[in-house]
């Protein structure tokens, strides 16, 4: 329980209180230096003091104390260096005169007459505030979830010395393979730079109702004895595996994960001790996990997976020679990676000479954080990187926003500093408005991260490491601190103008006649180049997205449903009675109204679930005579006879397998075309026979591969084979139906448990969902540079519009005086929207550069199109044509709908 | 040495401001560091008198250049969480005489406010 007070907070503090302690001591630069010299230091150490005591109070107060520190540092800093060795006087201690009220008036004052001000103008004031609250809240919770992905602590000790050990199988291009038995006993005793070695398996078990719940399948992960020292995380009940219990004929021992001791066994504190019964045998409960305890076995091929539950693993791993485990390291402190490799070819050499004949087998470390998160890598960085983007569009929106709130209040300020306020004082008035605006944005922005931190956790659900987004202090931080300067310098530019124009030409130009300045046409240009960068990057992001929908997975999903029925082995040890068993289901589940066909399998399309073994054809032409050469790795699925229609894989030769292919009858296999395309291109296999599992087997029909892994490719090949030659234990049904396919749910578990009431029955899902649910990382990707794209758009946009606009206004006489020496209102237009639609194109050549220099990057996140696909590219600039032309045409049309005289007359 | 202080020195400073009031009422007890002196003076104006770093620190050097206090290296040995790096401030006897003297000052204002009339019994 230690653990779990000790994780979040107290590592996350330090880094606060640093950053905090910077940012207060940076704003003691408002002081005079010698002031700083004496009393700076000790000035620091008491924020520090604080900020801590602040922490004890609540999350917040000591973001309320920096703020209140920097604010302060501000107020009496500008007054020490006005007026050296005096202090602020309470506003109580001795009126004032209006003037060195101006002046001197605490900076509180100044706040609450910005607010007044701010109020005046409240278009202006919310779209300021939206617009850092969107993009504080979007750069929060992007940044924090990509922080807490790529880059925060795993919760064991030292994480970064863990790592999995691969075979690699150079011979046959198979480089992340299952080490074995042996491999793990003979690194575990010499390999000094290897401190543990833990060899690992997921299962599933069923957990009988003897117990006092359901039948219930969970899933298991089978560890060494020394596991949980290992990772340095011992259970928070109980204890770990013990020295011993991870030998053949040792007792079946378990330690419970915090959701199964919580959920079925409503958090007894007496489980230790207990037996609980996992596919009929007792287990007696060692241990219950912490809440914070976290795992996720990673894979060979498949998809990186977590346990309910751990048991000890009962193996005699000295005869395991083929790849079978997981095998989890911890390396040694300082030990370099090729010190490591070394070691581990000097220990694997003697298994690859005698079980392999030196053909080249190697183990390899992968170390784990990396290895987790490098699938979605590009997608976090991909979308960090949109996300940056808006935020460019965003920063420079907002300068405008305040760049044009300056100009209008010049006259304004300009009266001020004539009248004798002095810069301070105007530097003060424009930056308590800033920082205003800053600070309520900033709040909002917080409260949106809140949100949209757990959002992303919840639709994220293939993030690895979901539970461990949240907002992160330091991106907080950052984000404030950026937010504050930019206030800063929103604040301080106008006051300086102010203070050094002469008032007179102030005043005429707030009159309304034009200052010529690039600024805003560059700022245009630069929007609409970036926002071109985002779409195009959207547009080939979901141009990808629907080549992955409308691919063709090599089955139908429509109107299927599928369940998991894991068996319970005890129960069935006969391989007929197993038979039975699931062909009276199925048989039932057929005659139920609506159901077309149904069938089972081991593993279902898409699932990535199933296991590899290797395949061969004796009288393929291509053959080399070389074994190694000759046999290649395919995936294997046991099936129940039906499954094909029902799932609606098409058999393109052959025959479908039949009840009549059991136990007693020969050998059947059904190949997939990339199989037989291989060993007899344009050949007929049907008939020939297949070296599988060491036995031959006479291959009866050919079908049309359904994917396994990812729904547009399979990089191997399938082979299926008769469940009841093959007999396993854990199946899936998959039922086709013309009802809604929910609607069957109840009446097969009615089904089923009249034929057997212990038996689990999990999953239910329709085929439409798993494929839905195998592209969820591809459409969160897409949902979310889409989303920053259309951000973009709309904020360019609306920047478009305002430069176009303010042009327009401060040239209304000179349009005047034009439609008055004869233009009409068309030429006028024109003009207008020829100025923008200049800059706009511009932005465009700059943004088509920007999507080609930048297109690589999302080069391993696309199928089907390529990053710079001219077909995107040329979409994207027409919509940003037309999106520029409405924001010109607008302004246009109140230019051209001018009326001269009152133009002329205007002043 | 610091000369001892009389009566008419300690008037130059009067009246003195509120911070520097408090200062003095929390150094006349016991020597303290800057944030001593905040959770001091806020613990003993039940917390209506917050004291900002800028503020205090910008009295302090005041009040140092003046010499009504004096940094010093006596510790107070109750302190729990002594710190080499924390600098303590005590108050001189002309800060103290100061401090008294203020006192007398808005004693005889509350006392003449009270016979006016104006606020009600002692203690609120």
């Amino acid at each position: 329980m230690a653990r779990g007070e000790t994780t979040p907070t107290s590592v996350r503090r330090p880094l606060g209180t640093r950053f905090a302690a910077g940012l207060y001591a940076l704003s003691l630069r408002a002081y005079p230096a010698a002031f700083r010299r004496d009393v700076g230091a000790q000035m620091i150490e008491t924020f520090r003091d604080r900020w801590h005591g602040a922490g004890r109070r609540g999350a917040l107060s000591p973001w309320a104390v920096l703020l209140g520190g920097i604010l302060d540092s501000l107020n009496n800093g500008l007054g020490e260096r006005l007026h050296p060795g005096r202090g602020n006087r309470l506003p109580s201690d001795s009126p004032r005169s209006p003037r060195r009220r101006f002046i001197m008036g605490s900076i509180f004052d100044d706040l609450k007459r910005a607010a007044r001000r701010l109020q005046r103008a409240p278009i202006f004031t919310a779209s300021v505030v939206l617009t850092i609250g969107v993009g504080v809240g979007a750069f929060v919770s992007i940044y924090s979830t990509i922080d807490n992905v790529l880059w925060e602590d795993m919760p064991y000790e030292d994480p970064d010395r863990l790592a999995y050990l691969w075979r690699n199988y150079t011979w046959a291009d198979f480089p992340r393979g299952w080490a074995g038995g042996i491999d793990v006993l003979a690194i575990r005793e010499n390999v000094d730079s290897i401190e543990g070695v833990t060899a690992l398996r997921n299962g599933s078990v069923n957990l009988s109702s003897r117990d006092g719940g359901e039948p219930q399948e969970i899933r298991v992960t089978l560890t060494s004895a020394n596991f949980f020292d290992l990772l340095g995380v011992p259970p928070a009940m109980g204890r770990g595996f013990r020295a011993g219990e991870d030998i053949e004929g040792a007792n079946l021992v378990v330690v419970l994960g915090r959701d199964l001791w919580q959920q079925r066994y409503g958090a007894d504190p007496e489980i230790i001790g207990r037996a609980i019964y996992m596919d009929g045998e007792a287990a007696e409960v060692i241990g219950v996990l912490g809440e914070d305890f976290h795992f996720t076995m990673h894979a060979s091929l498949s998809a990186p997976a977590n346990a309910d539950a751990y048991v000890n693993m009962r193996w005699n791993l000295a005869e395991v020679e083929g790849g079978s485990f997981a095998a989890l390291a911890r390396v040694r402190e300082g030990v370099s990676a090729e010190a490591l490799q070394a070691e581990l070819d000097a220990v694997i050499e003697p298994i690859d000479r005698e079980y392999f004949d030196s053909l080249g087998l190697r183990v390899w470390p992968a170390f784990m954080r990396e290895d987790l998160v490098k699938d979605v890598r590009p997608a976090l960085i991909a979308i960090g990187a949109a996300a940056a983007f808006m935020l460019l569009i965003l920063c420079v929106n907002l300068a405008t926003l305040l760049l044009g709130r300056a100009t209008r209040r010049s006259s304004e300020l300009a009266v001020s500093a004539a009248l004798g306020a002095s810069r301070w004082a105007l530097l003060r008035d424009c930056m308590s408005e800033s920082l205003l605006l800053t600070f309520s944005g900033s709040a909002l922005g917080l409260l949106l991260a809140r949100w949209g931190t757990t959002l992303i956790a919840d639709v994220a659900v293939d993030l690895p490491r979901r539970y461990a987004i949240g907002i992160d202090a330091s991106v907080a931080v950052a984000a404030l601190v950026t937010a504050t300067l930019l206030g800063i310098a929103a604040g301080i530019a106008p006051a300086w103008r102010a203070a050094r124009t002469d008032m007179a030409r102030a005043l005429r130009e707030a009159g309304g006649r034009a200052t010529s300045s690039r600024a805003p046409g560059a700022m245009v240009v630069a929007q609409v180049a970036i926002s071109l960068v985002l779409l195009v990057g959207a547009g080939v992001l979901a141009r990808s997205f629907v080549y992955l929908m409308r691919s063709d997975p090599g089955f139908d999903p429509d109107g299927v449903l599928t369940v998991r029925l894991p068996v319970t082995p005890d129960l069935y040890p006969e391989a007929v009675d197993l038979m039975n068993l699931f062909v009276g289901i199925r048989d039932g589940i057929a005659a139920l109204p609506g159901v077309e066909a149904v069938g089972g399998v081991n593993a279902l399309p898409l699932t990535q679930e199933t296991a590899q073994t290797s395949a061969a054809f004796p009288s393929s032409p291509l053959n080399s005579g070389v074994e190694q050469e000759d046999t290649l790795l395919v995936d294997w699925f046991t099936v129940i006879p039906g499954y094909f229609d029902a799932m609606g894989v098409a058999v393109l030769a052959g025959r479908d397998f039949r009840g009549a292919d059991d136990a007693e009858a020969p050998r059947v296999a059904i190949i997939d075309d990339t199989l037989a395309e291989r060993f007899f291109p344009g050949q007929d296999v049907v008939g020939q026979t297949m070296m599988f599992r060491g036995i031959p087997h006479q291959v009866v029909g050919i079908i049309d591969q359904p994917r396994l892994y990812d729904i547009h490719q399979d990089d191997r090949s399938q082979v299926f084979v008769p469940l009841a030659q093959e007999p396993g234990y854990g199946t899936s049904l998959a039922i086709r139906t013309r009802r809604d396919p929910v609607a069957l749910v109840p009446e097969i578990q009615r089904l089923v448990h009249g034929i057997d009431p212990d038996q689990p029955l999990s999953d239910f899902r329709s085929m439409r969902q798993v494929v839905a649910e195998s592209l969820n990382g591809e459409r969160l990707s897409l949902g979310l540079i889409a989303g920053f794209a259309a951000g973009a758009l709309l904020l360019a946009t609306l920047g478009l519009y305002g430069v176009v606009s303010n042009a327009v206004s401060s040239r209304t006489r000179e349009m005047g005086l034009r439609m008055a020496l004869g233009a009409d209102g068309a030429r006028v237009r024109s003009m207008v929207v020829g100025q923008g639609m200049r800059l706009a194109l511009i932005g465009s050549v700059v943004g088509i550069a920007g999507s080609l220099a930048t297109a690589r990057f999302l080069e391993s996140l696309l199928v089907g199109v390529a990053p710079a696909d001219p077909l995107t590219l040329v979409a994207a600039c027409l919509g940003m044509a037309l999106v520029t032309l409405i924001a010109c045409y607008v302004p246009a049309r109140r230019a051209s709908s001018v009326d001269p005289l009152v133009a002329l007359r205007r002043d | 040495m610091v000369p001892e202080p009389d009566h008419s020195d300690a008037e130059r400073f009067i009246p003195l401001r509120p911070v520097e009031f408090h200062v003095l009422l929390s150094l006349c007890r016991e020597d303290r560091h800057g944030y001593g002196i905040m959770l001091d003076t806020e613990e003993r104006t039940d917390g209506a008198m917050k004291l900002q770093i800028g503020t205090l620190y910008r009295a302090l050097q005041r009040m140092s250049k003046a010499g009504l206090i004096a940094g010093t290296d006596r510790r107070p040995s109750d302190d729990a969480d002594d710190d080499e790096r924390r600098n303590y401030y005590t108050a001189t006897p002309l800060g103290r005489a100061v401090a008294e003297a203020e006192a007398a000052r808005l004693d005889s204002l509350l006392r003449a406010a009270r016979a006016g009339g104006l606020i009600g019994l002692p203690g609120k």
